[in-house]
């Protein structure tokens, strides 16, 4: 089997083999580990450092390239949601499930970089400008799928209703996404575009810093959530199988 | 006369930003494996019972 078929049917059959360790999954963590060291060379040695801000700039190189990636698996986590309700097969609530836990870890990271940036910049942890509160809304509304989902028993229901709201749930990223770019009173900079009238610590981006953001962005967007949406897929078909087993005793 | 432009020295903030980060990232793959391992366990000794 090719390396690319191999990871087509691991990543959506729950019944692919969870003994072995597919190729194709070694092969793309270990690509990941090397294109996210070789992004962080890139924006300590090439990047260059942002005069008014100092270091503390090239955090964005994460805190933007972690919400591209939330934004992906959340993503997947709608697509996941639909074909559950269009086939009713608990394989693709698995990916949904997956791809919300992944990304929901990077809507954290999204979250405490940001705080981190504000420190010196804005001289405040927090403040409750539109796109924090959208921020703060986005990842609270995800983590309340979880307590959704180990709140109902029966699986048809928890998936279905699972599956309904990581699509709604869908709305909040969205709304994160464009609220910088339709409330004028925002203080958050857009990194990419024109930042709204009253932004504060935005930063003019040379050459070099968007070559830099655009690779992260890359990386972080598609390898990062891949992987671990894979590698999280892998444990919901051991856990059906386990499932499975344990059904089959009870039988006896 | 041209006077330099201080660079601010914010490497802590920056530093604090990458140690949040590793943290969550190592939630969320220490999760994953935890929850591996701990499946695994369990088949072995279902399928120990099961025989």
């Amino acid at each position: 089997m090719s390396v690319s078929a191999q990871a087509s049917s691991h990543l959506i059959d729950p019944g692919a083999e969870v003994n072995s360790r597919p190729r194709a999954l070694i092969v793309l963590t270990i690509v990941t580990l090397i294109l996210t060291a070789v992004g962080v060379v890139l924006w300590i040695a090439y990047a260059g450092v942002d005069v008014m801000q100092g270091n503390v700039q090239r955090i964005f190189y994460i805190h933007v390239s972690s919400f591209a990636g939330a934004f992906v698996a959340l993503g997947g986590g709608v697509v996941g949601g639909f074909l559950y309700l269009w086939k009713r097969a608990p394989k693709w609530d698995h990916f949904a499930l997956s791809c919300i836990e992944v990304g929901f870890g990077l809507s954290l990271i999204n979250l405490f970089t940001g705080m981190v940036w504000a420190r010196p910049i804005w001289n405040t942890w927090w403040t409750w400008d539109p796109r924090l509160t959208s921020a703060a809304i986005q990842t609270l509304t995800y983590a309340a799928y979880f307590m959704l989902r180990t709140g109902i028993e029966n699986p048809d229901t928890r998936r279905r209703l699972a599956s309904v709201y990581g699509i709604l749930a869908f709305s909040t990223v969205v709304i994160t996404f464009i609220i910088i770019r339709i409330r004028p009173d925002t203080i958050h900079p857009a990194v990419i575009g024109a930042s709204p009238q009253n932004a504060e610590g935005g930063f003019e981006l040379s050459s070099s810093m968007l070559a830099t953001l655009s690779y992260t962005m890359i990386v972080w967007s598609v390898f990062v959530p891949m992987v671990l949406v894979w590698w999280r897929i892998r444990v919901e078909n051991l856990n059906e199988r386990v499932n499975a087993l344990r059904a089959q005793i009870l039988e006896k | 006369m041209q006077t330099a432009q201080v660079i601010p020295d914010t490497t802590a903030y920056l530093l604090l930003g990458l140690g949040v980060t590793a943290l969550v990232m190592m939630a969320i793959i220490g999760r994953i494996w935890l929850r591996w391992m701990d499946l695994r366990n369990d088949e072995a000794v279902l399928h120990d019972l099961d025989v």
